[in-house]
């Protein structure tokens, strides 16, 4: 039987990878800090006093939500029928709080039978992509990295 | 909360308010000093139509 050595490094014997990974302080708080910035659009960046880019933010979300209700275009729920509803849903929601907004504004429902509703559906979803870009940037500013 | 009235925008309308919105939001996201981020805004804005046009005017011979 082959004997392993007290000392695994020594002999070409690899440890065991942990399991558990420690996230430093400065880690979790970048990961709260892009949590933020997604739930309410800017508050990421208005936390680390990035006063400039966080109301860039919330007005670009908030307008494109906004226009994008307005216009009738389609708010995705959960209950979606194939797997396109379904990325919408998941593209709608990128706009965390602004979600229930665009619900509230468009109480008359989705008409997507002419082009402005259309282009309505694809501004609520680009506000949703919108702030998941401007959470992440938020993270990686939180993180050090020069943003 | 009392519903809003239907916003009625033009093809053109509603192009361009994505790509200004679209525009000056990566702007400030991706550029620091003032001078960088205006003319990042502009150069994207510019790109974004005219590629947007330039595609539009690419499909007109399919459209009827």
């Amino acid at each position: 039987m082959e004997e392993y050595s007290q000392n695994p490094g020594t002999e070409g014997v690899r440890s065991a990878p942990s399991t558990k990974e420690v996230r430093s302080p400065g880690e979790s708080r970048a990961v709260a800090l892009g949590i933020a910035g997604w739930l309410l659009p800017g508050l990421g960046h208005a936390l680390q006093m990035m006063w400039g880019r966080a109301l860039v933010v919330f007005l670009s979300v908030g307008l494109l939500v906004l226009a994008g209700a307005s216009m009738k275009g389609n708010v995705f729920t959960r209950q979606g029928n194939d797997a396109f509803d379904t990325l919408g849903y998941i593209a709608d929601l990128g706009t965390g709080s602004f979600y229930l907004f665009a619900r509230a504004v468009e109480t008359g429902g989705a008409d997507v039978s002419h082009a402005g509703g259309d282009y309505g559906t694809r501004l609520l979803a680009t506000a949703g992509v919108l702030n998941l870009l401007a959470a992440l940037h938020a993270f990686e500013a939180a993180r050090g990295h020069k943003a | 909360m009392t519903p809003a009235s239907s916003l009625e925008l033009t093809h053109f309308q509603a192009f361009f308010l994505f790509a200004a919105v679209i525009s000056v939001a990566f702007g400030f996201l991706g550029r620091r000093r003032p001078q960088d981020r205006v003319k990042y805004i502009l150069w994207s804005l510019f790109l974004f139509l005219l590629v947007g046009i330039g595609v539009g005017w690419a499909m007109f011979p399919f459209s009827r």
